[in-house]
């Protein structure tokens, strides 16, 4: 099937015919009810270390933010898991910034080891890395990674990675065939909306996508749109991406890739998030902290990185999902062995 | 669920609506009444054989069946008009099948007259099932006319080719208000099925279950799959949201 | 006299009674709907009522149909 070019998706988030938005939302409702069912996968992150060699000057974690920079050790990794298995939860994204240094492969290793105690599903959403590096990661048990692009406008891209790894495009870019090539079952790419020309970005990341999908045909793709949001109030100048267009490019990706999940985090509120509940999201996070830890202590609010913006917890949102016909899926199906 | 059928101001359970024309024999026509539970039955009028007796069909229909004359043979209104009131004077019941053809090729109905004997039946109290090609038009005036139900072809009489004209019979599911009894080349209960699950309220068979080596089972089989497909068109509704903008439920959020 | 029995030229006994016309033309009556002369004689009426010469008698009852 074709995909949309730059121009059509312009058009598309161009059109203010709201029976034409709606007439798209309702075949995306529908496609993704026959290939996913009324279902809602359930996730929760996991910051592990804020520490980070890359200047994004988009991000509350970037190099030059003076805020209080803290790592977990296994005994707090371990402390949080439990407290996060207790509200039920049964996937886990582990995140930690860009610092090879700080979190190095053993750091994240253990860090595994650890959450397999607790998850049946571990993915990771750190720093690009080697092939072997990701293979390492795939044995101690993770079975998915989480890499952004960010936006795939290279001059937007250099104008907002200032410093560290995460300069390299390339490097960057071809993480998701490393990590497919390492063996991991399922790879989520993203843009973030708003940094880089919306249109643009989103037909270069179905283009990307759709090479992946082509290439490794056996592992289990998904797509994430996290919107720009401020940090503590802490504006950054982007592109405004209203609710409207938001809506347009969920519909318009679960229409060009009808059996990849499409993930939506607490940046989104719990109003917004309700409605596209309804229409076309697969996986969604819950209890969501975005600062260091957050789980076994409440309160011990280290900096987030971005702000949450739908507070509910895992037993307010499980319950949100049941009174609304939707089943709350904890756990997809179980590794046995990463070999 | 409550989904009685409610036609022509009375309750029923089946949707399934068996024509009692072309069997071989009567005892195969009543054991297909009970075996697929029909519970409205249509039968024709016609004069009878002054040199021999013949059997009654009255006698081979259950008690308690509703009898729906169907004024086959009325090539003009007027005929179809004439017919009705015989079979009233019966006094087996005031439901009328207005069938008008007057084309032996095809056995197409004459929507039009159809429309004039509806009205000037339904205004002497009967109830009226007119047979019609599935148009829209004609189908509004039927309803103005005060027709208890309209029942679009499917495809021609005894072809057994099904839903040939489902489109035309879904924009009558969408656009009217009173029942649609899907009528006429039905041949497969997976056509009965389909006409269900699109939304029609009933399914009359004849020629499939009467033609077939086995009636009995037949017209139970296509009895078991009207019911699966009101099952599936009941299943499909979505619940009610209260606070959904109903032109635009999933979206009109936006602009509000 | 002639008259005209469900479209075919009969002869029957002068000032005979639908009800008796009726009974000798079919061995089930309580079945048979009349129409005369283009009107129905309902069979409360059949008793009561002469034919006369000329009369177009139709006689029909139900019968098997889609």
């Amino acid at each position: 099937m074709s995909l949309p070019s730059p121009q059509e998706i312009r058009d598309i988030l161009n059109d203010n015919c709201p029976q034409r938005l709606e007439a798209m939302a309702q075949e995306a409702r529908r496609i993704t009810r026959h290939n996913f069912g009324m279902t809602m996968g359930l996730y929760t992150p996991l910051y592990l270390s804020n520490h980070c060699d890359s200047h994004c000057t988009y991000c509350g974690f970037r190099n030059r933010h003076k805020i209080q920079r803290t790592r977990l050790s296994i005994d707090e990794i371990r402390a949080e898991m439990k407290a996060i298995a207790a509200a039920g939860i049964r996937n886990i994204l582990l995140l930690t910034g860009e610092s090879p240094h700080a979190t190095p492969l053993s750091y994240l290793v253990n860090a595994i080891q650890c959450a397999t105690e607790f998850f049946q599903g571990i993915s990771l959403e750190v720093y690009p890395m080697a092939t072997s590096d990701y293979r390492a990661l795939y044995t101690a048990g993770a079975d998915g990674v989480t890499i952004y692009q960010e936006t795939y406008d290279r001059a937007r891209y250099a104008q907002v990675h200032l410093a560290g790894q995460k300069q390299d495009f390339t490097f960057r870019y071809q993480a998701p065939e490393r990590i497919a090539q390492a063996g991991m079952r399922q790879i989520t790419l993203g843009i973030l909306l708003g940094l880089g020309p919306v249109a643009d970005d989103m037909h270069a990341l179905f283009t990307h996508l759709h090479s992946l999908e082509k290439k490794y045909p056996g592992v289990e793709y998904s797509l994430s749109f996290p919107r720009l949001r401020t940090v503590r109030s802490k504006a950054f100048t982007a592109a405004h991406v209203d609710d409207a267009s938001f809506v347009k490019i969920l519909c318009l990706t679960r229409l060009s890739f009808p059996r990849i999940g499409i993930n939506l985090s607490t940046r989104e509120p719990a109003a917004l998030r309700n409605r596209l509940l309804e229409i076309c999201t697969t996986r969604i996070s819950v209890g969501s902290k975005t600062g260091v830890g957050g789980y076994h202590n409440p309160g011990d609010d280290h900096d987030p990185q971005f702000d949450v913006a739908d507070e509910r917890n895992s037993a307010e949102m499980i319950q949100y999902l049941k009174t609304h016909g939707i089943d709350p899926v904890f756990t997809d199906w179980r590794r046995i062995e990463n070999t | 669920m409550d989904d009685t059928f409610i036609l022509g101001g009375k309750s029923f359970v089946s949707r399934f609506l068996l024509g009692t024309g072309k069997f071989k024999n009567k005892t195969e026509l009543t054991a297909s009444i009970l075996s697929s539970g029909a519970q409205i039955v249509t039968v024709a009028l016609r004069r009878i054989d002054l040199e021999r007796d013949h059997e009654n069909i009255l006698e081979y229909i259950p008690e308690g069946i509703t009898l729906l004359t169907n004024t086959s043979g009325a090539r003009t209104a007027e005929e179809a008009v004439r017919l009705a009131r015989l079979a009233r004077a019966s006094g087996h019941g005031h439901w009328v099948k207005v069938e008008v053809i007057n084309d032996s090729k095809y056995l197409l109905p004459d929507n039009a007259a159809t429309v004039d004997a509806t009205a000037a039946l339904a205004a002497e109290g009967f109830i009226v099932l007119p047979y019609v090609t599935p148009d829209l038009y004609t189908a509004r005036q039927l309803e103005k006319a005060g027709a208890a139900a309209v029942m679009p072809l499917g495809s021609f009489i005894g072809s057994g080719q099904g839903l040939r004209t489902r489109d035309m019979i879904k924009v009558l599911i969408d656009e009217i208000s009173i029942p649609v009894i899907v009528d006429a080349g039905i041949g497969a209960p997976s056509h009965a099925c389909e006409a269900m699950e699109m939304g029609a309220a009933a399914v009359l068979v004849n020629t499939a279950v009467a033609i077939a080596a086995n009636p009995p089972l037949a017209a139970q089989s296509f009895a078991r799959a009207v019911e699966a497909g009101r099952a599936g068109h009941l299943s499909r509704l979505a619940q009610p949201q209260p606070a959904a903008n109903p032109s635009s439920p999933l979206t009109g959020f936006l602009f509000e | 006299m002639e008259i005209y029995l469900n479209g075919q030229s009969r002869e029957v006994p002068d000032s005979i009674l639908a009800a008796d016309l009726i009974k000798r033309s079919c061995s089930r009556p309580e079945l048979v709907i009349c129409e005369l002369n283009g009107a129905i004689l309902g069979r409360e009426h059949w008793p009561a009522t002469t034919i006369k010469p000329g009369d177009r008698i139709e006689l029909v009852s139900f019968v098997g149909g889609g």
